[in-house]
């Protein structure tokens, strides 16, 4: 290519077609037996629509029993609803972390160690939301330490490379039957923005696409390919036709509602709350009397 | 595990581009007296290089720059480098048109044959990730 001189290519022999496809998803999805953590307590008032929400529990209660949830709100029927005769929503948020995931994933123990004795890793790991990890398995993280062990910069690089590793946004599992291979690349923006490692806006990519044979890819730097081995999915069971795809903060709302103390005809829904779009299916309502 | 993509020196290195690589050490421009010039292209941000790696872009390269003053050696440097934006290959589309820091644009065109140009170079290898990044591999 010369910067002045004519190009030999000729466009009049040419058709020219655009090769741009439509992105494509893929991704995580499994973990099981999963207990959550609970974050704080806080609690509002709004006394103008008669209305009490609570944000409540602390870890203690947390991480007990379902059970343990219902005794919760018999309690708050008892006591709170006689006093407001209003309309009482409990709202627990069941906010654990990507770290918690990690943490109670096997095969990811040696990332979960890294990351826990790193300050800017915790923070991240603890606060990222709507995103994609994909996470290396103690196999692959044992290759590259015993690969990079005494290298200068070590530690920051692979502080970067834990960074590289979460990605901006939900990428859903892939679908063999509804996906197009080979053509179509997603190129996914990551957690790493530190100078040194990147100089693109907004953070570093990497590229996302679907073999032939339907195995997701990521091509990373120096076209490094790696394969999503396991998928990683949201911790609480859901109904099988329900695809789960996203690997981000599950909330669990439980909802009590009263409208009178004495007579108590009283209604009491569950409400589990993965994903806004599946809250309607997995809404679950009781009624204690007609 | 993903890779942490490299700057421009060490990807060069480590990806083979050796012909490329030759043509910058003849060039002179790594040298001490043209150091800002290199450390103004590698300190870049969402960079796009078409980088040229075969021995007839080698050869082409030689031929045309005998004698050849630092300034002119940097424009033909510059005319491979879009700085600004990164277009990945999937941003290389037919007819997309992108200016280079030298001034003058590259075009993308596509054969029938589906094989990727950039004005007249063939596009050889795409997206390698990079710092500053993206380099798309040309064979001129």
């Amino acid at each position: 290519m010369s910067p002045d001189g004519v190009s030999a290519f000729s466009l009049d022999n040419l058709a020219c077609s655009s090769t741009r496809s439509s992105p494509s998803h893929s991704c995580p999805t499994t973990v099981t037996g999963y207990e959550p953590s609970l974050g704080p307590a806080s609690c509002s008032f709004s006394s103008s629509v008669e209305q009490v929400y609570c944000e409540h529990l602390d870890r203690h209660v947390a991480t007990k029993s379902r059970g343990t949830w219902w005794r919760l709100d018999t309690f708050a029927m008892k006591f709170a609803v006689p006093f407001l005769l209003a309309l009482c929503i409990t709202v627990v948020d069941a906010q654990f972390t990507l770290l918690d995931i990690i943490r109670q994933t096997n095969d990811l123990s040696r990332l979960y160690t890294i990351i826990n004795e790193s300050a800017s890793l915790t923070s991240l790991y603890t606060s990222a939301n709507e995103f994609t990890l994909f996470a290396p398995s103690n196999l692959a993280l044992g290759i590259y330490l015993n690969s990079t062990t005494g290298r200068p910069n070590q530690e920051k690089d692979l502080e970067a490379a834990i960074d590289y590793a979460l990605a901006h946004g939900v990428f859903p599992s892939v679908e063999a039957t509804t996906i197009e291979a080979t053509t179509t690349r997603e190129y996914i923006t990551s957690f790493l923005t530190n100078i040194r490692y990147t100089n693109v806006t907004g953070g570093q990519r990497m590229i996302m696409r679907k073999t032939n044979t339907g195995n997701v890819q990521i091509e990373s730097g120096n076209k490094t390919i790696s394969f999503v081995r396991t998928a990683v999915r949201n911790p609480y069971p859901l109904p099988s036709p329900l695809p789960i795809t996203k690997l981000t903060r599950p909330r669990i709302y439980l909802s009590v509602v009263a409208w009178s103390t004495l007579s108590i005809p009283c209604s009491v829904s569950l409400e589990i709350l993965l994903h806004k779009e599946w809250s309607r299916d997995l809404t679950t309502s009781f009624k204690c009397s007609p | 595990m993903l890779s942490v993509p490299r700057d421009l020196a060490s990807q060069g290195v480590v990806a083979g581009f050796n012909y490329f690589i030759q043509m910058l050490t003849l060039s002179g421009l790594l040298n001490k007296d043209n150091f800002a010039y290199s450390q103004g292209i590698v300190t870049m941000s969402n960079l796009t290089m078409f980088l040229p790696n075969s021995q007839a872009a080698l050869d082409s390269f030689v031929a045309r720059t005998v004698n050849a003053s630092s300034a002119r050696l940097q424009d033909i440097f510059n005319y491979h480098i879009v700085n600004g934006t990164v277009h990945y290959a999937s941003d290389l589309v037919a007819g997309r048109s992108m200016k280079t820091l030298q001034g003058n644009n590259i075009t993308i065109y596509i054969a029938p044959n589906g094989t990727k140009y950039a004005n007249g170079a063939q596009i050889l290898t795409t997206d390698y990730l990079v710092v500053p990044g993206v380099i798309h591999v040309i064979d001129g």
